[in-house]
């Protein structure tokens, strides 16, 4: 796929993952091919699935992403109702689908867990699909994940999230409770 | 605005080592975060700049009013509030109202100076999709429209200002 081609979702992609979007998409549509002989590309849900991604967006804010077509705020993501179900639809469409292409692509067994998407960056960097003309300066502040939001539905205080967090190794982790 | 706190829903934020992060996005992904926290975790992601913006706006809007008396009555932070109006509409941000202004200053009693900035960024950036006009007798100059870049600096002193304007009274 020519460069000018790349969607809006594939250039953010390119930009915060510094990945050669252009030859990944290439082949991993060689790949999906393995499975799916009769296809050709990768679908548009696909492609904007793995674009998604790699911007490190949370399956929820994906699936909110195709349904209502925009990212969502966390204020939107608190309001939908149905968040759960539409992410396991969006996980489990997608296991079939991209996740299987990139373990694939990754040399791991089918039935291997997909390894977090961060991981997945630095593995096709492993494999040479860093972006050439990518400068590492762009990446410094955005490789800094460091940060993590949990959307939880249910009774819990942030003093039990602590301590479970703590009793489970995690003894340098600092936990703020928004709403 | 939606709604956000008429449910059963909490938002929470860990902050750590990248491992350690990476690590609880992983057990999400495989459904362990749910079971190890006994709650249904609806969804977890990394959070970006901007929605550490949202997140410390969010927040803001939670910090409790408080009886800030006698640190600074009402009059005193109405009076406060509409000096800073007058300073964001002198620096171009026309958009911006008393209400929203007076909400930073009451609730940035209790706030750390990040809320109390993320605020005021989330404020002043609020209408910058849109075009600001500079030229108002040219309508029709297409030219006279740009939009304006976000001035952190104005940003700080704004924050500043308003822990300041709590601190000078309790010297008093």
């Amino acid at each position: 796929m020519p460069e000018q081609e790349l969607c809006p979702e594939c250039i953010e992609a390119e930009e915060k993952s510094a990945l050669d979007l252009v030859r990944l998409l290439e082949k991993l549509a060689d790949v999906k091919r393995q499975y799916y002989p009769r296809t050709e590309e990768l679908s548009p849900n696909e492609i904007r699935f793995l674009c998604l991604s790699l911007c490190s967006y949370s399956i929820g804010q994906i699936a909110y992403f195709f349904k209502n077509h925009k990212i969502p705020k966390y204020e939107d993501l608190l309001a939908e109702p149905d968040l759960k179900k539409m992410s396991n639809n969006v996980n489990a469409e997608m296991s079939k689908r991209i996740s299987l292409y990139l373990k694939k692509l990754l040399d791991l067994f089918d039935d291997e867990r997909r390894p977090s998407w961060p991981e997945i960056i630095r593995r096709l960097k492993e494999l040479g699909y860093t972006k050439k003309s990518q400068l590492p300066l762009n990446n410094e502040k955005k490789d800094d994940n460091n940060k993590v939001s949990l959307l939880i539905e249910g009774n819990i205080t942030l003093e039990e999230v602590a301590e479970i967090f703590r009793k489970n190794g995690k003894r340098d982790i600092k936990i703020r409770r928004i709403i | 605005m939606t709604n956000i706190q008429d449910n059963n829903k909490q938002l929470f934020v860990l902050e750590g080592s990248s491992e350690d992060i990476e690590e609880i996005l992983a057990l999400f992904e495989s459904g362990e975060l749910s079971e190890l926290l006994g709650v249904d975790v609806l969804d977890a992601g990394l959070v970006s700049e901007s929605q550490m913006s949202e997140i410390n706006r969010i927040q803001i809007q939670n910090v409790p009013f408080v009886d800030t008396n006698p640190t600074r009555t009402t009059e005193e932070q109405e009076a406060f509030a509409n000096v800073l109006l007058k300073k964001c509409r002198r620096e171009g941000y026309s958009w911006v109202e008393l209400s929203k202004i007076l909400e930073i200053v009451q609730r940035g009693y209790q706030a750390t100076e990040e809320i109390i900035a993320s605020a005021f960024r989330e404020l002043l950036s609020s209408n910058m999709t849109g075009a600001v006009k500079l030229g108002a007798d040219d309508e029709d100059d297409e030219d006279k429209f740009e939009e304006p870049e976000l001035d952190t600096e104005f940003v700080n002193s704004l924050t500043r200002e308003v822990t300041g304007f709590y601190e000078q009274k309790l010297k008093l």
